[in-house]
């Protein structure tokens, strides 16, 4: 049921968008721009889900594969394929990241009373990001906290997986 | 007119900021006995300028604590006091004292620091006086006059009958008697009668001097004290009679006007505001010399001819033009490049700023440690980047707290070594081949290389059986978690300051080295890029990967040959470079990544320096060198290892600059654990 | 509009000073220290001179005295800024040829005042 603009109750607008036939939103006023996927250049060392990073009118970037990310299979990209360039307040600064969905769907008036809260998902979803659930034209919306999305916390476990992919590499030598 | 002051403040805060800074380093040139006059002379204009400024901005309790400090400096430099050690010490303290005061007023707190009373107790106990009879600023001796006058004149009011003879001079001194009477005037009402039967001959009359004199009837309810201030200026080179009789009865306007002169002449203090989350700490502005700035806005005129010139020649260009076109291209390269120099020596800074806080510390610690040590400091004038400026000064203070406590011995274990009472602590900035060079020389007993290895050895960060070089043990000291110091002292801490300094330095792209002589002393020295934004860099290609390397840190790149180069026990490759052994890095191991490379003699190995050590770097092909403005990648992104900063290629595609320091730590790392590995698989 | 120069080595007060006076409808430039006094009054045409005494290079009474032989300075009032409460110094300034005194510290409305006690 599509929420009532007029009630005059609290309502955010979200940008949602397709990632393995789920649908997922962010709220409108974080995304800075959409893009057509283009290559980056990748960082070493790096989980497989950090794509790299693009230089955005002299600014660098990073691109991170939400679908890789939330552990879905892989798939190739196609001309759908779009990168939302997300800007959020992450501790006072300002951060930008791009995230590589399957495509882009629709903007929704979303009022904050409809928004269900997320029951407990298991690890690989990261409960963390998932800000709440709803349902619009009888589809589960899944809506994402961006700021939460861009928390580096998250990349802290990079070290440990970093760590491994090198002992493994210089241990064998050619 | 408090809102009116309260943008001079901020100025007044900077001001007293600087002056305190200048105190503190003409303080230090001071010595006991002997008073250079220059100097106490500029020590007494800042405290002075810090009192007038603190009074005329209401803070009452500055003012008077400066008073004090700046009678005890009065008579100092009158000679009326022998300047002592303990002296110095106090304005010293004074100074510290002053700087939280003035962090204080800055946040418009009212607090004042706690050690202000007993500051002021020592200048009593030096100027044998009791506070209470401490003279005060003159606004309060007036304020306390006028009450006194108050009381008596109450009732005074009427007629009264002056007779001004004015002295000779008064004219000379700018005083125009016209202007008195014109305030007396304003009083009320007056009846001027000049006085002529006295003037001299014409012949003998000096133009310049005064021989009329007056008598003046004036009605009014004035007091007679304010007649007095009326004619104050005058007062002493003439001759005043005031008479007055009472006609009219007291009146409650002349309380109101002497109670409106009282209130004027006491400031109320500040208020106490909210306070402030931020303090002024560092002052954020620069100060540019005017040539600096000149020969920037040359460079942006001779921009903006350039561009017009090749703007034209894009509009009506032809294939003949060309030329042309190349040289206004290579023109237009030229004046950035230049335009770039100049910017950037905007914000460059003398290292002076960095080094000024070291005589200080070096008075303070070697009296503590009972040590005599000889400061002397060279190439202060040396310039570098502001920011670079602020983040290298306290790793410089490390420094040099740790040769003071640690590296220079006492004056009896200096007489025991034969070596003189006095040690020398040398500190050196200089430029060289587009870098800066800071270097921490002492003349005490070296590193003790023993007790380094054997904690190393203790914390896990050596092996036992390894055979370290002495330069090897050195480098040891900037590990992390390493510290020798078994109590820690209040004056270095842990010896895990080493580490932070050497992690702070090569954050700012620069690195640190040391060198030492077993009882002879030890060189600290550190390098640091000139700029902080911009380098010169070389591509090199890794698989279908571009990547950067700093120019500053490559010594030579070649291709290596089959047979030169040899595997050690532990699989470590070796190449052997005239007399050294240099161990090879595969770059595209350690980033993980494909290589086009099918053999080691396919690629070529370019040669890098890090810390003391070389090695050899791995990649694929050697591309272009082009400067490069680096782009951090911390900004949206995070710290990754290997890699220093991004930036963006002419193509306009992102290009990774590898950290050579960061690479060489996850190999050692790695190394160590393997090491650790078989031998516990061994055993 | 009456022009008046304020010769004082502390910043903050020399731009109050400027400020205030300003505000009050006169002309004002400032000085540094005693040498750049004696220039700046040399190259302008001051009604009134305003003086710190206590300067680097050259102080205030040192300025009262080199103004006073000059012709245009001959008769020009000229008022030392001072915080000492002692006589000798505003002796010292009389002898050099002061007009008066401002004591420091001073809010803005007295200096005002004291201003056009001479400049009327």
């Amino acid at each position: 049921m599509q929420a009532d603009i007029d009630t005059g109750e609290q309502s955010t607008q979200f940008l949602t968008f397709i990632m393995a036939d789920e649908e997922y939103g962010v709220e409108i006023l974080d995304v800075q721009e959409i893009r057509g996927w283009e290559p980056c250049t990748e960082i070493p060392n790096m989980p497989q889900y950090v794509k790299g990073v693009i230089n955005l009118r002299g600014t660098i970037v990073p691109i991170v594969d939400l679908r890789q990310k939330f552990g879905f299979n892989n798939i190739e990209y196609s001309t759908t394929t779009v990168v939302i360039v997300v800007k959020v307040l992450v501790e006072d600064k300002s951060k930008i990241m791009g995230l590589v969905v399957d495509a882009v769907s629709d903007v929704h008036t979303i009022a904050h009373g409809d928004i269900n809260l997320p029951p407990q998902w298991g690890q690989d979803y990261g409960p963390s990001v998932i800000r709440g659930l709803i349902s619009i034209n009888n589809k589960m919306v899944v809506l994402l906290s961006s700021s939460l999305l861009l928390d580096l916390e998250q990349f802290q476990n990079i070290e440990q997986i970093k760590g491994h992919n090198t002992q493994s590499s210089i241990v064998a030598n050619d | 007119m408090d809102i009116d002051l309260k943008q001079f403040q901020q100025v007044f805060i900077e001001e007293c900021v600087e002056g305190l800074e200048v105190m503190e380093t003409e303080l230090l040139k001071l010595t006991p006995g002997a008073v250079d006059s220059e100097v106490i002379n500029t020590i007494f204009r800042v405290a002075h300028s810090i009192k007038g400024g603190a009074g005329t901005f209401g803070f009452n309790q500055l003012t008077e604590f400066t008073h004090v400090a700046e009678t005890l400096l009065d008579d100092l430099r009158a000679g009326t006091l022998v300047l002592t050690d303990d002296h110095i010490s106090l304005f010293l303290q004074t100074v510290d004292c002053l700087r939280e005061w003035v962090q204080l007023l800055a946040c418009d707190l009212e607090s004042i620091p706690d050690i202000v009373e007993e500051l002021k107790y020592q200048y009593n106990q030096f100027l044998q006086r009791d506070m209470n009879q401490q003279a005060l600023p003159n606004g309060d001796e007036i304020a306390v006059t006028d009450v006194a006058e108050l009381a008596t004149n109450a009732h005074d009011d009427g007629y009264w009958l002056i007779n001004f003879i004015p002295g000779p001079d008064i004219l000379k001194q700018g005083n125009e008697p016209r202007l008195i009477f014109a305030e007396l005037q304003e009083m009320g009402e007056l009846k001027v009668t000049p006085k002529i039967a006295d003037l001299p001959l014409w012949e003998v009359l000096l133009p310049e001097d005064i021989y009329v004199s007056w008598e003046l009837e004036l009605i009014s309810n004035i007091s007679e004290s304010q007649i007095k201030e009326i004619f104050e200026w005058v007062a002493d080179d003439s001759t005043i009679i005031i008479i007055h009789s009472n006609t009219f009865s007291n009146s409650k306007a002349e309380y109101g006007n002497t109670d409106h002169a009282l209130a004027e002449s006491v400031m109320t203090p500040v208020v106490s505001k909210t306070i402030m989350n931020n303090a002024p700490t560092e002052i954020n502005s620069i100060r540019v010399s005017i040539d600096k700035v000149d020969a920037l806005i040359n460079m942006v005129g001779e921009l903006v001819i350039t561009q017009a010139m090749l703007g034209e020649l894009g509009q009506d260009f032809s294939a003949e033009r060309l030329p042309e076109f190349k040289k206004g291209l290579i023109q237009l390269s030229q004046h950035t490049r230049e335009m770039q120099d100049s910017v950037m020596k905007i914000r460059m800074l003398p290292i002076q700023f960095a080094f000024n806080r070291i005589p200080r510390m070096v008075r303070d610690l070697s009296g503590k440690l009972g040590k005599n040590v000889l400061l002397r400091m060279q190439g202060e004038e040396t310039e570098l980047d502001k920011i670079m400026l602020e983040k290298i000064s306290d790793p410089i203070m490390h420094l040099v707290r740790n040769a003071l406590d640690h590296g220079i011995e006492t004056i009896g274990e200096r007489k025991l070594a034969g070596k003189s009472d006095v040690a020398c602590l040398g500190i050196t900035a200089f430029h060289q081949s587009g870098e800066i060079i800071i270097e921490i020389r002492d003349d005490g007993r070296g590193l003790n290389r023993a007790k380094i290895h054997a904690k190393a050895i203790e914390n896990g960060i050596a092996n036992q059986d390894q055979h370290y070089s002495n330069s090897q043990i050195d480098e040891l000291i900037f590990a992390p978690g390493f510290s020798t110091v078994e109590t820690i002292s209040d004056i270095s801490g842990r010896g895990v300051g080493m580490d932070v300094v050497k992690r702070n330095i090569e954050s700012l792209g620069g690195d640190i080295k040391v060198e030492s002589h077993d009882g002879e002393g030890s060189c600290f020295s550190i390098r640091l890029p000139l700029t902080l934004s911009i380098m010169d860099g070389q591509l090199i290609k890794i698989g279908n990967k571009t990547y950067i390397l700093p120019i500053m840190s490559i010594i030579e790149s070649l291709q290596l040959k089959d047979g030169m180069v040899t595997k050690l026990a532990d699989q470590t490759e070796v190449f052997k470079l005239r007399d050294e052994f240099i161990p090879i890095i595969r770059l595209y191991r350690v980033l993980n990544h494909e290589t086009s490379l099918e053999h080691i003699t396919d690629g070529l190995l370019v040669v890098v320096e890090s810390g003391c050590n070389k090695y050899g770097l791995l990649v694929d092909d050697l591309a272009a060198q082009q400067q490069v403005v680096i782009k951090n990648l911390e900004d949206n992104f995070m710290k990754v290892s290997c890699v220093s900063g991004a930036t963006i290629l002419g193509n306009g595609t992102v290009a990774l600059i590898l950290d050579i320091a960061d690479i060489v730590k996850i190999i050692t790392t790695e190394r160590r654990q393997m090491q650790g590995l078989r031998a516990h698989v061994a055993a | 509009m009456k022009r008046i120069l304020a010769v004082d080595d502390s910043v903050s007060i020399r731009e109050m000073v400027q400020f205030t006076l300003k505000q009050a409808g006169y002309h004002v430039d400032a000085a540094v220290d005693g040498v750049d006094g004696l220039e700046k009054a040399k190259m302008g045409n001051f009604d009134l001179i305003i003086s710190d005494i206590n300067m680097p290079r050259m102080d205030g009474i040192s300025l009262i005295s080199q103004l006073r032989n000059e012709r245009a300075y001959k008769f020009t009032p000229i008022l030392m800024l001072t915080t000492e409460s002692g006589s000798d110094k505003k002796m010292a300034g009389k002898s050099a040829g002061a007009t008066g005194w401002i004591v420091k510290p001073f809010n803005p409305e007295k200096l005002i005042a004291t201003v056009q006690k001479v400049l009327r």
